[in-house]
């Protein structure tokens, strides 16, 4: 090992200009977001769900819905996530948002905005699933994870939101504050896998 | 350095699995030497001649090359220097790269002319216990401390590194149907019978190369040579997409739920290793089935100076010669118990090695085994029944002693030799499936600890399985490929075949573990790498250490770097015989991960230095970098200290801040509070159950503060909740306890009154909050807001939704008017995404007015000046809400969350700590952490009567001065006592008095 190799400290980058591009990462855009909550079985809830989103919400674990220009994803079995690519749009579907969160109140059940709460991206290509597992512990081969599907789990230390597109994509979620970290991480990590950096994009879902 | 090393003196012409076109340049102990691509740094220095590598721990013996792969007790080197210097890496694995320097190790001032041996001559033996029983005396401490510095130097092996690492290493996660472990003949026979059913299949191998016992040897497999099968079923598995292949990879820990752990190395054997690329990579593996093909150990066995360099394992000079075309010695004797050595001879002997004598110590005549008839037919000279008794030789075997066994003053044959090719039987690889609970046998036929094969996830086979002979491990490798696979309903479309290669029949070995000592003083090693002896062993039985864990302890049998692969079995069967117990009676001592060493860094992979642990960052962080704040640490939070001007110290900028909230006005990012949002008919009902004031009351568009308990009454966390709605609340946590408390609450709701109809949301990250303080805030406040905030339309503890006016739009807001500082105070509230807009626009709307931002130092001592509590520093967990002056807020008409423990008679003793606050005396700093006595002067142990929690430099008071929790404090109001501060040497006079020091009444708040 020459003396050149030895005082230089290695650190995550890039693998080289010969990596071929077998992964690709944007930052996705997220319109709005609402957590939902309430009883799956009570038809007083999911009727106000049906007038409020026009959609009938998953009921089975990491399964998701997508409606018109929303998807719903099951969090819990009382709690659900909205996200929503547009949002003009979802602020004009929410625009009396005070009125829908009552609605559901009246319901027993409760509508909370987190729309800014999360910051999210879009990683696809071959490499994909090696990225996310390079800090997520789930089993990502199509045969666990199918497109569809949703799941809370980690990457790295943060706790993370996974989402698997029609198109085998994933969207990854966390918390507002960790995206930083979490960019970075991603970024070398994708990087040195020969990974295309895409623009930012809306959420599509 | 200039000139060409000599080639190597010992590679053989052609053979081997190295590339001849490929020459390294290495030095070993200051030499240079010349090696191949695809060597060891032990093959290249074989091939050099160079057997002596290092020094015994204890003796200074000089001990060569053993083995030829992870086993190696001996040929622990040093590799590298500076930052990157390794000690104790084996050299039977290390890869050899153009430019390698390594040296060896447990010597000085070389490894040819040692003086540590001197050990070897003054000290006849280091028995089991030497330190224990030596260091005794006397027994004042004193005297170990003389001898420490000795024994120190002493012990040990190679020196890490003094400097910081500077590679980085990562992490994976992975799933699989089958992991594979070791892709030798067996490895690679299962990795295919399971991929040929469509399983998703890992295989990894500690090595570079695939093939294990089958690389470089002339034995045909399915028809083919073994060179051609490897490459047809590695190309097979190459091409399928569910099959990965990790070389250099060794499995080092098997884990609940068949987690196993893999460390991989992949830039380690690189000259000019990647910049970017991490050193290792440790893989976290899943796997439905593990099926365990890590092949076996070959043992030595134990007879005078058999750690003589030059004595080396019958099947790793068979290696040496097929896999590297290195020829280990010129004449050779092979001393086995058992077959597999004569392949081994046989090998030697096609390389032009002359092999002097195979002394086999069973009687032959019976079982006449394929290997044996051929070594007869190679005229290869065989000695049954015998033992080598005693090898000759100084840094280099130059002769043996061989009798007739059991016969020990029979007739003595001398033969002169320079290589000793032992094998004493095999131990099956069974690490992993004991650590994943997997029950072994002793096998007495094979002489050898094996697998039960009852585990439910993990399958031994092959050698591992305690199956040597290579047409059965094909096949049973191959079953278990297609039962892994079957466990995860599986199965092949047509019939497979399992690869084929030709029967060789042989003799049962005999259990042989030492040959008796030609003398008392004759040393005959067990374990080479802690040089433990067969009379250490038999001393330690004598002494009553009869379990086979204590024997482990007290001798350190197995301990090393090797963790005894060539030195456990042979220890535990040593015992045995001393005790006169049967082998399964004395079982092994317990496998625990790792199965070999792991470098440290590989454990954390990522998560070291800045990034040990995550940080969370406001959306203001940028803005408060970029002014020079200094970031400290909330919790997960980092939160801008202050925001020192040119010529400031952070003090003076923190005292300014302060200031500027008092007679001006003051923003601070809160954003960091925690914040969650209730919504639900019963919220107020669950809001009187985990605060001790009362909820039920609160009208919409208002907010209260309140303080939670514990179970056990002591002080949970506090902060404001507001009633934003009818059924919509916003409650706010301290920093550090969002989660605690969110935690908290959602089990009371689930665990213990799921009648209440309450849904909660954590909305920290939703919203970005900024404070404003300070008698100009209202009019700062009212350029961006749309609602009227008078006093009188939007009074003190007021809530409102409201639209902010930010440079560029107009966006929803959350306005409150509670105040943390004691000055008239706002909060806003506004989407995370919009925090950077909000604080912008209220910069510039309190331009005229003199706003400052202030860090957390102002707003700590603007809440000490105000005597208002942190959870932590006062709130410690040992303080009831009374003892911090909160008592009144109790309210005796409902119960709460630790009220019923408010009357245990230990929370009304008189002389419970009660907060205070401090004000230092005769011009003195307020010492940190002080704790306050009533005379300084008083001997020690000085009985305490309680301690400063909080302290600062108040610019507006100008005075030191703190919160304090004090023995009956509230009653010594006016009192004058000491804090002192032994390690800092401060002793300061302080007078006491109530915790609040500015405002008392709080008529600021109300203006």
């Amino acid at each position: 090992m020459s003396d050149s190799v030895a005082m230089t400290a290695r650190q995550p980058g890039p693998a080289g200009p010969a990596a071929t591009p077998t992964l690709s990462l944007r930052d996705t855009l997220l319109g709005a977001a609402w957590n939902l909550q309430g009883d799956a079985t009570d038809p007083a809830f999911a009727a106000q769900v049906r007038r409020t989103f026009d959609l009938r919400l998953p009921t089975t674990p990491h399964a998701t819905v997508s409606g018109d220009g929303l998807l719903a994803l099951s969090l819990g079995p009382t709690s659900w996530l909205l996200l929503s690519s547009g949002r003009l749009a979802a602020q004009q579907r929410l625009i009396g948002w005070a009125a829908q969160r009552e609605a559901f109140n009246a319901v027993g059940a409760a509508l909370f905005d987190v729309s800014a709460a999360r910051v999210g991206w879009t990683i696809g290509g071959p490499g994909a699933a090696t990225l996310i597992n390079s800090g997520c512990p789930l089993d990502l081969h199509p045969r666990a994870f199918a497109p569809g599907s949703c799941a809370q789990s980690v990457f790295g230390h943060v706790g993370a939101l996974l989402y698997r597109h029609a198109n085998h994509d994933f969207s990854l979620f966390v918390a507002r504050s960790f995206a930083h970290e979490v960019g970075a991480l991603l970024r070398a990590r994708a990087t040195a896998l020969g990974c295309e950096l895409a623009p930012p994009a809306p959420f599509a879902a | 350095m200039s000139s060409t090393p000599p080639p190597p003196s010992h590679r053989l012409p052609q053979g081997g699995v190295v590339q001849r076109d490929s020459v390294c340049r290495f030095r070993y102990d200051g030499r240079s030497y010349l090696g191949l691509s695809g060597d060891t740094l032990a093959s290249a220095l074989l091939a050099n001649g160079v057997h002596l590598v290092g020094r015994s721990v204890k003796y200074h013996r000089p001990r060569g090359i053993l083995s030829a792969g992870i086993e190696e007790p001996n040929a622990l080197v040093q590799l590298g220097s500076g930052a990157r210097t390794e000690p104790n890496v084996r050299a039977t694995q290390l890869e050899l790269y153009e430019g390698l320097t390594a040296s060896s190790q447990n010597c000085w001032p070389s490894v040819r002319f040692d003086l540590g041996a001197i050990n070897s001559t003054l000290l006849a033996r280091l028995p089991p216990g030497f330190y224990y029983k030596t260091f005794m005396w006397p027994a004042t401490p004193t005297w170990w401390l003389r001898y420490e510095h000795v024994i120190r130097k002493a012990a040990g092996l190679g020196k890490a590194a003094n400097e910081a690492d500077p590679d980085h290493y990562a992490h994976q996660f992975a799933h699989c149907d089958v992991l594979v472990i070791g892709a030798g003949p067996a490895g690679l026979a299962a990795a295919r019978a399971a991929a040929r059913c469509g399983a998703r299949v890992i295989l990894c191998d500690e090595t570079a190369a695939p093939g294990g016992s089958v690389l470089g040897i002339d034995e045909q497999i399915d028809h083919t040579s073994a060179a051609a099968w490897l490459n047809e079923v590695l190309g097979e598995l190459a091409a399928n997409p569910e099959v990965k292949l990790l070389t250099r990879t060794t499995a080092f820990g098997y884990y609940d739920g068949n987690l196993v752990g893999l460390v991989e190395r992949i830039s380690d054997h690189l000259p000019q290793p990647s910049p970017h690329s991490p050193r290792q990579r440790m893989w976290k593996v899943r796997a439905g089935t593990v099926v365990l093909a890590t092949g076996a150990h070959e043992r030595p066995i134990a007879y005078a100076n058999n750690d003589l360099p030059g004595t080396m394992l019958a099947d790793s000079a068979r290696t040496y010669v097929q896999r590297y075309a290195v020829r280990p010695g010129s004449r050779a004797v092979v001393f086995t118990n058992n077959d597999s050595a004569y392949a081994s001879a046989l090998a030697l002997h096609r390389a032009g090695v002359s092999i002097a004598a195979i002394v086999d110590a069973r009687p032959l005549a019976a079982h006449p085994g394929t290997l044996v008839q051929r070594a007869r037919e190679a005229g290869l000279s065989i000695l049954p029944a015998s033992v080598i008794m005693e090898a000759h030789g100084a840094q280099r075997v130059r002769a043996v002693e061989v009798t007739p066994l059991g016969a020990p003053r029979g007739a003595r044959q001398h033969i002169d030799c320079d290589l000793v090719c032992v094998s004493g039987g095999w131990n099956p690889a069974v690490h992993l499936f004991s650590q994943a609970q997997g029950r072994l046998r002793y096998d007495e036929t094979l002489a050898t600890f094996a697998p039960l094969n009852a585990h439910r996830s993990i399958l031994a086979t092959g050698a591992a399985n305690a199956c040597f002979e290579l047409s059965e491990v094909l096949a049973q490798a191959h079953a278990s490929g297609l039962a892994a696979a079957a466990r995860v309903g599986l199965a092949p479309s047509g019939t497979l075949t399992a690869p084929h290669a030709t029967p060789v029949s042989s003799g049962p070995p005999l259990a042989l573990w030492a040959v008796e000592a030609p003398r008392k003083s004759a040393k005959r090693f067990v374990d080479f790498q802690n040089d433990l002896t067969v009379d250490d062993i038999a001393l330690a039985a004598r002494e009553g250490y009869d379990s086979v864990e204590h024997l482990k302890r007290y001798t350190a049998l197995g301990m090393g770097t090797d963790q005894g692969k060539t030195s456990n079995v042979v220890g535990l069967a040593l015992l045995a015989e001393q005790l006169g117990a049967p082998i399964p009676q004395i079982g092994t001592t317990r496998f625990r991960p790792p199965y070999s060493t792991v470098t440290l860094g590989t454990l954390p992979g990522h998560a070291s230095g800045h990034q040990v642990e995550p940080t969370r960052h406001s959306a203001l962080h940028d803005w408060h970098l970029a002014q020079g704040a200094r970031m400290v640490n909330a919790g997960l939070w980092k939160r801008p200290h202050s925001y020192p001007r040119a010529g400031e110290t952070e003090d003076q900028a923190a005292a300014r801040e302060a200031r500027n909230v008092r007679t001006c006005v003051g923003v601070v990012d809160v954003s960091t509070l925690g914040k969650i949002e209730l919504q639900g008919r019963d919220v107020a009902e669950l809001l009187n159950r985990l605060y001790i004031n009362r909820w039920d009351t609160l009208a919409v568009g208002r907010c209260r503060y309140g303080v939670m308990l514990r179970e056990d009454g002591m002080v949970l966390d506090d902060g404001t909740t507001s009633r934003l709605a009818s059924q919509h609340y916003l409650m706010s946590t301290t920093t550090v306890n969002a989660v605690k408390v969110m935690q908290h609450i959602e089990l009371l709701l689930q665990r213990d009154w799921p009648e209440l109809q309450v849904h909660l949301s954590s909305v920290t990250e939703q919203w970005a909050a900024v404070a404003l303080a300070g008698p100009r805030a209202r009019e700062v406040l009212a350029q961006v807001v749309d609602i009227d905030v008078s006093n009188a339309a939007f009074p003190f503890l007021a809530v409102a939704e409201c639209q902010l006016r930010t440079a560029s739009a107009s966006v929803p807001a959350r306005l409150f008017r509670m105040s943390y500082s004691g000055e008239n105070a706002y909060e806003l509230h506004v989407a995370a995404d919009q925090g950077q807009a909000l604080w912008d626009a209220l910069l510039a709307a309190g331009a005229a007015f003199g706003i400052m931002p202030y860090g957390t130092e102002a707003m700590g001592t603007l809440r000490i000046e105000k005597g208002h509590i942190v959870v932590g520093p006062e709130a410690d967990g040992r303080t009831s809400a009374d003892d911090l002056g909160l008592g009144t807020l109790v309210n005796a008409g409902k119960w709460c969350i630790g009220k019923p423990l408010l009357d245990r008679p230990g929370l009304s003793d008189p002389e419970r700590w009660q907060l205070v606050g401090l004000t230092a005396l005769d011009g003195a700093a307020m010492p940190r952490a002080a704790k306050l006595v009533a005379d300084p002067g008083q001997a020690l142990p000085n009985p305490m009567l309680g301690q400063v929690t909080s302290w600062c430099w108040s610019p507006n008071l100008q005075a030191w001065i703190a919160l304090a929790l004090l023995s009956r404090g509230r009653a010594r109001h006016g009192d004058t006592l000491w804090a002192v501060s032994p390690l800092a040497g401060a002793s300061v006079r302080v007078q006491v008095g109530p915790p609040c020091f500015i405002d008392p009444e709080g008529s600021r708040l109300r203006v």
